[in-house]
C-alpha cells in the first residue's frame, strides 16, 4: 500500500450480522459496494463516514489514521440516499453551508459556491428551496454540497433507489460524468448489479457484513469466485463435472456425460458456471454441445430469455430475436466454448 | 462523557422528582399506626364506597357517552371532505386546551338555572321545561362528556381515514351490504382506537378534580376531591394518605386491565382524496350531517360563547346593556376582596409560573427525547410518562407533606406543573425526534460544522415548531390548573383559574366571566400558535397526535 491509497479494514458487531472487511482503493477510483438489502453496506458507508459508534479498526487516507476522528473533522463527503437537503434553506444556502461551517471568508464562499453553480449548472435555480426542485435537481445540489468542501472522499448512499427507470439511467450517466471530469475518489454503495456494472472503475460484492469479492465489473462478472457471486450479479448455468483422470473432467449434464474433456484444476470443483448469453441456440459447431428441448421463451426486448430441458436439466440462454426461429418444444442444439466456462467450488465457503 | 453525565443527572432528577412524592405517600401508609385497622374502616365505610360507585359509573357513562356521540360525526369527518373540514379538526383542540374551571364557568352561564339554554328551552316549550341537572350526577357527566367528545371525535375520525376505501370497495365487491361491512370490516378496525379512547376518557373522568369539585357539592366526590378535602380542609392527612394509596392501586389495576385489553391498531395511510359531500349527491347525508354539527356547535361551543357573551353585558345579566365595566372591575378593590389579591398580580404570578413550567418541561424533556430518539419505545419512556396515570392529588399530597413548610409554595407548584405537563410534552418532542430526520445533523457533520453550528443552523430551525407546540402546550397545562395550586399554594400563589373559582364562589359571576373571556383570548393565542403545522419530514402534527 503506498501513502496515496485510502485503506480501510473494518470490524464491528451487530445483532444481524459481524461486519469485517478490509480493502483499498485508489485516489479518483470510482468503488462500488454491491449487495443485497441488509448485507452492511450502508453500514460500512457510515463507518467510514465516522457516523456509527464504536468502530474498531482502521481507516488511512493518505497515510493518515481517521478512525477515531470526528465525522465533522473527515473531511469526507457523503451523499445520503434522499439527499439530506436541508429543507429551510436556499439552493445557494444548501451548497454554501460546509464552507460557512468551516468559517470560511466571505468572498471565498461566493466565488467557490460560483464555480459549483455552473459546473453543476444549478444558476438558474439558486434562490430555489429544496421542495422546489426535481429528483436530478437534487441531486446536483447534495453532489456540489458536497464536492465544495473538496472532501477526500465522496461517499454515495444509494441515491438512485428512490427514482424512476428514465430518470435514474440519466442521473447515471451524469453522476459518472462528473466524476470523471472532476476525478473525485468516490464509494458508491446500491443494491442493483446493473447500476454496479455500469458505473464502476471496481466493485466489491458483500453478503452479511463479508465482502466475498473485490474486482473490476468484468471481472466479478466473468470469474465469479462462489456461487452467490455469480448469481447476484446476473443469470447463471451451473453444471456438474465428473473427473475423467489425467486432469481433464466431463460435464454431466442429467445422465449423459458429454464428451469433449476440459481441464480439472486442483483442489474440489465440482461444478463450472457458464452465463446465459455464453450459450448458442444453434451450437451444433461448438466443441461442446447436446441437444435440448424448448420449454419457455420470453420476449424482452433486446433479446429472447429462453429455457431449454436437456436430460432433465435446464439451462438459461439469451438469445437475439433475429437469431431465434425455434418454438416451444422444439429440439434444439445448445453449444458452449470450453473457454467461456468458469469453476465455481460447491460451497459458498 | 459530560454530555452523558448530565443526562445522568437529569435522569436521577426527573425520576426522584416524579416518583419520590408518591413513594413517600406509601412510606406514610407504612408507618402509620393500626395500619390495618385504619384501612379495614375506611374500605369499610361508606365513603368509599359512595366514592368509589360514583367514580366509576360517572367515569364509565362519560367514556361511552363521549363515545357514542363521536361515532357519528367520525363516520362523516372520516370517510368524506366537505369545506372547512381542516380548520374544524384544528378547532376541536380548543377545549381540550380551556381550563377545567373556564369550562365549569361556560357550563354554568348556558346551561345553569339563568343560563341560555333554559331560555331558549322556555321560549320554545313552556317555563315548565327546564334543564336543572347542572349540579348534580348527570351535570357532571355532562361536563365530562363536553370535555372529552372533542377529544374522541378528532381521534375517532382520524382512525377511521386510515381505514383504506378499497377493503370497502372489496367488501362491496365480495357481495357485503353496508350493514356486514360496517360491523365485520369498519368497527373490527376502529376498535382498538375506541378501546383506547374508553380507557383515556375513563382516566380522565375518574381522576376529575375541578368539574366534581364544583358541581358534586357534598353528595359527589371523585378519590381526587376526597384527597384534597382531607387533606387541605380536614387537615386529617392520614386519611388522606390511606386515600391516596388505595387510589393508585386501584389505578395500577386499570392499567393492568388496560394492557390486556390493548391490542394494536390498524395502521395505514389516510386515502389521499375523499369524495366530496354535496348536497346534489347524497341529500340525506348532508342534511344529517350537517344537523349533526350544528348540534355539536350549540353542545360543545355555545358555552365558551356565552361566557364572551356576558362578559360584555353589565352585571352579565341578559337584556342588560353591552358594555366593559365586568373588565373594568377586574382592576377595582372588589376584585381584592373576592380573590385576595390584585389582578395585577395574579396575572403576573400566573404569567410567571406558567412560563417557567413551559420553558422547565420544554427543555428537559427536549433533552430525553434527542438523547433516546434512535431508541424504540420503552421502559424508560413509559416511566417518563407514567404521571398521566398516576393521580395528581396523590402526587401533590405526597410532594406536600414530603417538603412541609420547607420549600416555598411557588416552587411547589412549579414542581407540580413540571409534574403534570410532562409527559404530553415529552410525547410531542419524542414524536417530533422520532419522525426527525437523522440524516440532516449526519450531514451537517460530514460537511464539518461543530455540534453548536448543527444546533443553530440545522435542529433549531427543524425543530422550532416542534418545541413551540410542547413549549406551548406545557404553558396551557400550567395555566388550566386548579388543583395543584388549590393545595400547594397555602392560599398565598393566587393564579388566574383560583381567582375564577374564588369568584364562583363569592358568586361574582360578571367578572368571572369577564377573566375567563382573558383566559380564553390567551388559550386562543396559544392554540394559534399550535396550529401552524410543525415540519417534521413534511408531515404535519399537533400535539393531541402525540397523546
Amino acid at each position: 500500500m503506498t501513502q496515496s491509497d485510502y485503506y480501510f479494514k473494518l470490524y464491528k458487531q451487530y445483532p444481524e450480522f459481524t461486519l469485517d472487511v478490509e480493502f483499498q482503493i485508489k485516489p479518483g477510483e470510482f468503488f462500488s459496494l454491491l449487495g443485497p438489502s441488509g448485507c452492511g453496506k450502508t453500514t460500512l458507508l457510515r463507518l467510514v463516514a465516522g457516523l456509527e459508534e464504536n468502530p474498531s479498526g482502521s481507516i488511512r487516507i493518505n497515510g493518515e489514521e481517521l478512525i477515531f476522528v470526528p465525522p465533522a473533522a473527515r473531511q469526507i463527503g457523503m451523499v445520503f440516499q434522499d439527499y439530506a437537503l436541508f429543507p429551510h434553506l436556499s439552493v445557494v444556502e444548501n451548497i454554501a453551508y460546509g464552507l460557512k461551517a468551516r468559517r470560511f471568508p466571505g468572498e471565498e464562499i461566493g466565488r467557490k459556491v460560483q464555480k459549483m453553480l455552473e459546473l453543476f449548472e444549478l444558476s438558474s435555480f439558486k434562490d430555489r428551496t429544496v421542495q422546489q426542485l426535481s429528483g436530478g435537481e437534487k441531486q446536483r445540489v447534495a453532489l456540489a454540497r458536497s464536492l465544495i468542501t473538496e472532501p477526500r472522499i465522496l461517499l454515495l448512499d444509494e441515491p438512485f433507489s428512490a427514482l424512476d427507470y428514465n430518470l435514474r439511467a440519466r442521473l447515471r450517466r451524469e453522476l459518472r460524468d462528473y466524476q470523471k471530469r472532476l476525478g473525485f475518489t468516490t464509494i458508491f454503495v446500491t443494491h442493483q448489479q446493473e447500476e454496479a456494472l455500469m458505473l464502476s472503475d471496481r466493485m466489491g460484492l458483500m453478503e452479511r457484513g463479508r465482502l466475498w469479492q473485490i474486482g473490476t465489473p468484468e471481472e466479478l462478472y466473468q470469474h465469479p469466485m462462489n456461487r452467490f457471486v455469480a448469481e447476484f450479479l446476473g443469470e447463471a448455468n451451473f453444471i456438474p463435472v465428473v473427473p475423467s483422470g489425467d486432469n481433464k473432467a466431463q460435464l454431466l449434464i442429467g445422465e449423459y456425460r458429454v464428451p469433449y474433456p476440459i481441464p480439472y484444476p486442483n483442489g474440489p470443483m465440482p461444478q463450472v458456471m457458464i452465463r446465459p448469453e455464453d450459450i448458442a441456440v444453434n451450437g451444433a459447431a461448438f466443441p461442446i454441445s447436446f441437444s435440448a428441448r424448448l420449454v419457455r421463451m420470453d420476449y424482452m426486448g433486446h433479446m429472447r430469455r429462453l429455457e431449454a430441458e436437456a436430460n432433465g436439466k435446464r439451462f438459461i440462454i439469451y438469445s437475439h430475436p433475429s437469431h431465434c426461429h425455434q418454438d416451444i418444444g422444439d429440439e434444439v442444439v445448445l453449444g458452449i466454448s470450453p473457454e467461456r466456462l468458469q469453476w465455481i467450488p460447491d460451497a459458498t465457503d | 462523557m459530560k454530555k452523558a453525565a448530565t443526562v445522568r443527572i437529569l435522569y436521577f432528577l426527573v425520576f426522584t422528582g416524579f416518583y419520590l412524592p408518591v413513594f413517600y405517600v406509601f412510606y406514610q401508609i407504612f408507618l402509620m399506626k393500626d395500619l390495618f385497622l385504619k384501612l379495614s374502616l375506611f374500605i369499610r365505610s361508606s365513603v368509599f364506597w359512595n366514592t368509589l360507585n360514583f367514580s366509576l359509573s360517572q367515569a364509565g357513562l362519560s367514556a361511552i357517552f363521549s363515545i357514542i356521540l363521536a361515532i357519528p360525526g367520525a363516520y362523516y369527518w372520516g370517510r368524506f371532505d366537505f369545506r372547512g373540514k381542516q380548520l374544524g379538526r384544528s378547532l376541536l383542540v380548543l377545549p381540550f386546551m380551556m381550563p377545567g374551571i373556564v369550562i365549569v364557568l361556560g357550563m354554568v352561564v348556558f346551561y345553569g338555572q339563568n343560563g341560555l339554554f333554559n331560555q331558549w328551552l322556555s321560549v320554545l316549550f313552556s317555563r315548565q321545561v327546564r334543564f336543572t341537572g347542572l349540579y348534580s350526577y348527570w351535570g357532571i357527566v355532562l361536563a365530562h362528556v363536553l370535555y372529552n367528545l372533542p377529544l374522541c371525535l378528532r381521534m375517532l375520525s382520524e382512525s377511521w381515514e386510515r381505514i383504506d376505501p378499497k377493503l370497502r370497495e372489496a367488501s362491496t365487491n365480495l357481495g357485503a351490504g353496508p350493514l356486514f361491512t360496517g360491523c365485520r370490516l369498519t368497527l373490527p378496525l376502529i376498535w382498538p382506537t375506541v378501546v383506547y379512547l374508553f380507557l383515556i376518557v375513563f382516566v380522565y373522568s375518574f381522576l376529575s378534580f375541578t368539574v366534581v369539585l364544583v358541581f358534586g357539592g357534598y353528595l359527589y366526590k371523585t378519590f381526587e376531591v376526597l384527597i384534597y378535602i382531607e387533606y387541605n380542609s380536614k387537615l386529617r392527612f392520614e386519611n388522606a394518605a390511606i386515600i391516596a394509596g388505595l387510589q393508585t392501586l386501584i389505578l395500577l389495576l386499570f392499567f393492568w386491565l388496560q394492557s390486556i385489553l390493548q391490542r394494536k391498531g390498524y395502521a395505514a395511510k389516510p386515502a389521499a382524496v375523499f369524495p366530496r359531500l354535496s348536497f346534489r349527491k347524497n341529500p340525506v347525508q348532508a342534511v344529517l350531517f350537517y344537523l349533526y354539527n350544528a348540534i355539536l356547535l350549540i353542545f360543545l361551543a355555545m358555552p365558551f360563547i356565552t361566557v364572551i357573551y356576558r362578559s360584555f353585558l353589565q352585571g352579565g345579566m341578559f337584556g342588560n346593556p353591552f358594555s366593559l365595566e365586568n373588565y373594568r372591575l377586574l382592576l377595582c378593590e372588589a376584585f381584592r376582596f373576592s380573590v385576595g389579591t390584585s389582578f395585577g398580580k395574579v396575572v403576573l404570578t400566573t404569567c410567571l409560573i406558567s412560563t417557567a413550567a413551559g420553558g422547565i418541561t420544554t427543555v428537559v424533556a427536549y433533552i430525553f427525547a434527542k438523547e433516546r430518539y434512535a431508541r424504540s419505545w420503552g421502559l424508560t419512556d413509559l416511566f417518563l410518562q407514567l404521571p398521566l396515570g398516576i393521580s395528581f392529588m396523590s402526587f401533590g399530597f405526597g410532594l406536600g407533606s414530603m417538603t412541609g413548610d420547607r420549600v416555598p409554595a411557588w416552587l411547589l407548584i412549579l414542581w407540580a406543573h413540571v409534574y403534570l405537563a410532562f409527559p404530553l410534552v415529552y410525547s410531542i418532542l419524542r414524536t417530533a425526534w422520532r419522525d426527525f430526520d437523522r440524516t440532516m445533523l449526519e450531514s451537517s457533520y460530514l460537511l464539518g460544522a461543530s455540534s453548536r453550528y448543527t444546533l443553530l443552523r440545522v435542529e433549531a430551525p427543524l425543530m422550532r415548531r416542534a418545541v413551540q407546540t410542547a413549549f406551548v402546550y406545557g404553558l396551557a397545562i400550567s395555566l388550566s390548573d386548579l388543583g395543584a395550586v388549590l393545595l400547594l399554594g397555602r392560599g398565598e400563589v393566587i393564579t388566574i383559574s383560583v381567582a375564577i373559582y374564588r369568584l364562583i364562589g363569592h358568586y361574582r359571576f360578571a367578572q368571572a366571566t369577564a377573566l375567563a373571556s382573558i383566559f380564553m383570548g390567551i388559550a386562543l393565542m396559544a392554540f394559534m400558535a399550535v396550529e401552524k403545522r410543525w415540519m417534521t419530514n413534511g408531515k404535519g402534527r399537533t400535539g393531541i397526535d402525540a397523546i
